[in-house]
């Protein structure tokens, strides 16, 4: 019976227990539904990692043989390792061409190969009875390859043809970038291939086989940091790079994607969540006040006071219930798909399904229980009462007058501000919840906006200011003279080198990128920036370090930075002379004086050039050429996905903002019906009242954007620091974005006035001469 | 012509398939300056008289005439205008704004005419100056009352009109509020309306208006009205 009375009292108190529900699915859409996407693909890349045996530790060096092979095997924590060989390789997907730009990473296995197994996906199975070449899908479908076609490898100026025998994807490239200024990765100029050693038309690539990576295999109970140890000790006599599954490239930057969204999906339902709780507690606040005698009937009926707790608690248990598992159905269906478009334009999985993780059920509960605490909360006031005060009129509330009111300057007020100050006063929570509704909606659209900002201006900072050089042009590992030389004749440019470093500084330790750059022939084509935004030269003496860079060394001008290439044994140490901000790739930069100095020898990476380069054809010595418009328009590409995600943060700010808005105003004229009436009679006009009405809600919104400005700007830096540490985006809001989240909070503020103030020509001025219920 | 003077008025309230003739072709007249009582069991059609008088709903027909104009063939907003300036209007259960002090209550009408009476001295004439600074929540009935015909009369209305103003209050406070409303009428010549199912007030009123089923029953006049003061009730 108490259930029908439940069901009745939700219908005639429908807008506020609607809001409430349509929060509590809110917050339970957003988080079951950004949990299924990265629970999801955080379960298929470990199954994918789990099924094709990714190694826990990868060495590089020069050249492995089996003695070294047998060396590793023969220690304690090991349960498998191999030998392969990987290098980069240009190819052409067209046979006459022999100009390309395209790269693939060769991987030459063992036929007995075990670890780190490539997953095929069309075309033959890996085994070594079959000849030719195992090819990325991504590239291949970028690339329009089907399993049959013919492609050529470019290899110390020949041209070998191989046929594609299948298309695989592999745990080593759920992510895959040549290196790492670039961030998003291009299907089209980059992938992986995969060929067995034996076969004989391998032997025309080269005289013998070196292999110069080594997959390791930890049995499960092994220590990580001890085998890792072992094998420093083992090879510590030889330039030998030692990387786990946290330093991969591919695996951290998958991690850290996760790790993202994770924190996401948690700080952002939080508002939902919030309101949720204090609608309820306003709600049944006001439903407990008006039903005050009706308890006091229930009590003298002899219902137990803990029966009509649980029955007002109730409607926050059902409420929560409802609204949670609602959105727990309908966040993995909805939000996921659209994430995943994003993301599949950075990471590659056999395939793309949601799990719900037990954390989801966990928000549900918490939905459930904080409704129902909130309404515990409200009514257990009015059941401390004795049967007999509940049965009379409350008494009424003790109203004291405020500081403000004592001043002077509260006479001199319109009658519509002190009726409105007295109203907040009196309705705080009720006041405090439209204010948090109404920041977590400016927060949220500064948030959306916000996002869009920072990818633009990292593009801005990355191509315009910093590298403003038009083509990169990446060089193979061992030019030769004469090619450097012929190119250095033929371009006006900047040779540069890029290679990968650790830094230390004390226990600090760091991996980050070294940037050695020549003289330019005609202007430097990498410009520096300070943190003030202004260009900087390189120093001639000492090193630069970024800005990151020196905050996770705890470094300043005028420290030492320690610091090595990977894989040498040797620390050499530089005077920090200034420190520059990159928002993609930190580490050090120095000019070449500097860096030969410390002994070392300049071998550039790649030429920068500004020139065009139509009619310039491409030597031996180059590898690939990008293009500085062909890395914008992959970094662009990701304002593209964004929009989605732009999209879902507006839509959620306009229902919290209209939702927030429209129950506080909603509830406060359903109160005031009897105070409106009056004021009709003594002759207010509808426009009066609805000015006194709307003043309210404007000083809330106001408050609100006030307040949500900061925490929209704390949720981007929030955002940015989930960023992996190579990466150090400046939360750059704009001006737009800012206009655009304050003037359309206020649209919802408008908006949801003009519906209230239609209820306004509805009032009865009969109400006011009815007696008081 | 008459200070108030209603012809021949009609209000038919249509209920879906069912009229209701609420007042049938009444008419009356009141003159400036008089203590009139409205008297009429529930349900005779005093509410609809008061409605109509003061300016709340319309005529079905007849013409009400306060003060020389016709206000039966004002639009809402001169309806507006005419509660605004010429009515002060007192309600059964004083109906305060409960989150404005007894001052501020009254002070709503300097929002609503600029030529209001001051604040502070009204509030002295109901007898109300030490509360002033309290919310209605802490005021009795009769004080609540009193607040409420300040608020009314602060206007200088041209008509007061009072919703059974005893209705909610003891007989002994109730006794004071109409000493005040006699008083208002004698001293200040403020003509007062008060519509009641009250028969004893009778005795305190210059004319009597008596209802029954939609239609006047009697008017008296009363050339000898008592003090509220002496009145039992």
């Amino acid at each position: 019976m108490l259930l029908r009375k439940m069901l009745r009292d939700m219908r005639s108190n429908i807008s506020s227990f609607i809001s409430i529900f349509i929060m509590a699915i809110l917050a339970s859409f957003v988080y079951s539904g950004i949990n299924a996407e990265w629970y999801g693909m955080k379960t298929i890349a470990d199954k994918f990692y789990d099924e094709s045996r990714l190694p826990d530790i990868w060495l590089t060096a020069s050249n492995f043989d089996d003695d070294d092979l047998e060396m590793v095997k023969a220690l304690d924590g090991i349960a498998d390792a191999e030998l392969r060989l990987s290098f980069d390789s240009p190819v052409s997907i067209d046979s006459s061409d022999s100009q390309t730009d395209k790269i693939l990473r060769i991987n030459l296995i063992n036929d007995s190969s075990n670890l780190s197994i490539p997953k095929a996906v069309d075309g033959k199975k890996l085994t070594p009875e079959e000849n030719g070449l195992w090819l990325d899908k991504a590239f291949a479908d970028a690339n329009n390859l089907k399993t049959g076609d013919k492609i050529s490898l470019q290899a110390a100026g020949k041209s070998f043809p191989m046929t594609i025998t299948g298309l695989i994807l592999h745990p080593e490239y759920v992510y895959k970038a040549l290196d790492s200024s670039t961030f998003m990765p291009s299907h089209d100029s980059f992938g992986f291939a995969f060929l067995y050693s034996s076969p004989p038309e391998l032997t025309k690539l080269g005289t013998t086989i070196s292999f110069n990576q080594m997959l390791i295999a930890t049995d499960e109970k092994a220590n990580l940091d001890n085998v890792k140890k072992k094998l420093e000790d083992t090879f510590h006599d030889r330039y030998c790079i030692i990387i786990d599954r946290d330093s991969h490239p591919s695996v951290s930057t998958f991690n850290n994607e996760i790790e993202q969204n994770k924190a996401v999906g948690g700080v952002f339902p939080l508002v939902f969540f919030l309101i949720s709780a204090l609608s309820m507690f306003t709600t049944m606040t006001r439903m407990t006040n008006n039903q005050r005698t009706l308890i006091g009937t229930l009590k003298a009926l002899g219902f137990s006071r803990r029966r009509i707790l649980f029955h007002y608690v109730s409607y926050g248990i059902w409420l929560g219930l409802a609204g949670g598992l609602v959105g727990l159905l309908t966040g993995p269906l909805v939000i996921p798909p659209i994430l995943f478009t994003m993301q599949k334009t950075i990471y590659i999985l056999p395939e793309w399904s949601i799990a719900i993780s037990p954390s989801s059920l966990l928000i549900v509960f918490l939905l459930l229980m904080s409704c129902a605490t909130s309404s515990y909360l409200a009514c257990r006031g009015q059941l401390r009462e004795m049967p007999a005060q509940t049965l009379r009129p409350k008494a009424p509330k003790h109203i004291k007058h405020n500081c403000l009111e004592k001043s002077k300057l509260w006479l001199g007020l319109n009658f519509s501000i002190q009726w409105n100050i007295r109203d907040i006063m009196r309705n705080r929570i009720r006041s405090l919840m439209a204010v948090i509704g109404v920041a977590g909606c400016t927060a949220l659209l500064i948030f959306g906006f916000g996002l869009r900002d920072v990818v633009n201006y990292v593009s801005f900072e990355m191509y315009e200011e910093i590298n403003i050089y038009e083509s990169k042009l990446n060089l193979v590992e061992t030019p030769g003279t004469e090619a450097v030389e012929s190119m250095s004749n033929s371009l006006n440019g900047q040779w540069i080198m890029e290679a990968a470093i650790e830094l230390r500084n004390g226990d600090l330790r760091e991996n980050g990128t070294l940037t050695v750059l020549d003289k330019g022939d005609k202007q430097e084509e990498i410009r520096f920036k300070a943190e003030n935004n202004t260009t900087i030269s390189l120093p001639d003496e000492g090193t630069a370090i970024s800005t990151k860079m020196a905050k996770l060394l705890n470094l300043k001008t005028g420290d030492t930075v320690q610091w090595r290439l990977y894989g040498m044994k040797e620390w050499k140490s530089s005077r920090i002379s200034a420190i520059y901000r990159i928002p993609i790739g930190q580490g050090l930069s120095m000019c070449r004086m500097e860096y030969e100095k410390q002994g070392e020898r300049f071998a550039p990476t790649a030429f920068l050039t500004s020139e065009r380069l139509d009619n310039v054809t491409k030597t031996e010595a180059v590898k690939s050429i990008q293009d500085k418009k062909e890395l914008m328009d992959d970094f662009n590409s990701m304002l593209e996905s964004l929009k989605m995600i732009i999209l879902i943060l507006v839509l959620g700010s306009l229902s919290l903002g209209s939702i927030v808005l429209y129950n506080l105003g909603a509830l406060s004229f359903i109160e005031k019906t009897r105070e409106l009436a009056t004021l009709r009679v003594l002759g207010f006009f509808p426009k009066q009242i609805r000015t006194l009405l709307q003043l309210q809600n404007i000083w809330l919104t106001i408050l609100g954007i006030i307040i949500g400005i900061p925490v929209g700007y704390v949720l981007v830096s929030f955002m940015l620091s989930t960023m992996p540490d190579s990466m150090d985006m400046a939360a750059s809001i704009t001006p737009l974005s800012l206009f655009l989240g304050i003037v359309i909070t206020f649209l919802i503020s408008f908006s949801v006035n003009l519906i209230l103030s239609r209820a306004i020509k509805s009032i009865n001025m009969v109400t006011a001469l009815k007696s008081v219920e | 012509m008459a200070f108030i003077k209603f012809e021949n008025v009609s209000k038919e309230y249509d209920m879906g398939a069912l009229k209701f003739m609420a007042v049938s072709d009444i008419s009356f007249e009141i003159e400036k300056g008089e203590f009139v009582v409205i008297l009429g069991p529930s349900g005779a059609g005093k509410s609809t008289i008061l409605n109509l008088l003061g300016g709340m709903d319309r005529v079905s027909s007849g013409s009400i005439y306060i003060d020389g104009e016709d206000i039966s063939l004002y639009d809402d907003n001169r309806l507006t205008l005419y509660r605004k300036y010429a009515i002060g209007f007192v309600f059964q259960f004083y109906n305060l704004i409960p989150t404005l002090t007894a001052y501020e209550n009254v002070a709503i009408c300097k929002a609503l005419k600029k030529d209001a009476l001051d604040t502070v001295q009204v509030l002295t004439m109901v007898g109300l100056t030490e509360h002033k600074d309290k919310f209605p929540a802490q005021l009795s009935g009769g004080e609540q009352q009193r607040v409420s015909i300040a608020r009314a009369v602060c206007k200088a209305p041209k008509l007061l009109l009072c919703d059974e103003p005893t209705g909610a209050l003891d007989s002994e406070t109730g006794t004071r509020i109409l000493a005040l409303l006699q008083q208002l009428s004698r001293e200040k010549g403020q003509t007062v309306i008060v519509v009641t199912h009250n028969s004893q007030m009778a005795a305190i009123a210059d004319r009597i208006i008596r209802i029954r089923n939609g239609k006047i029953s009697r008017i008296e006049k009363n050339d000898s009205p008592l003090p509220a003061q002496e009145v039992t009730w």
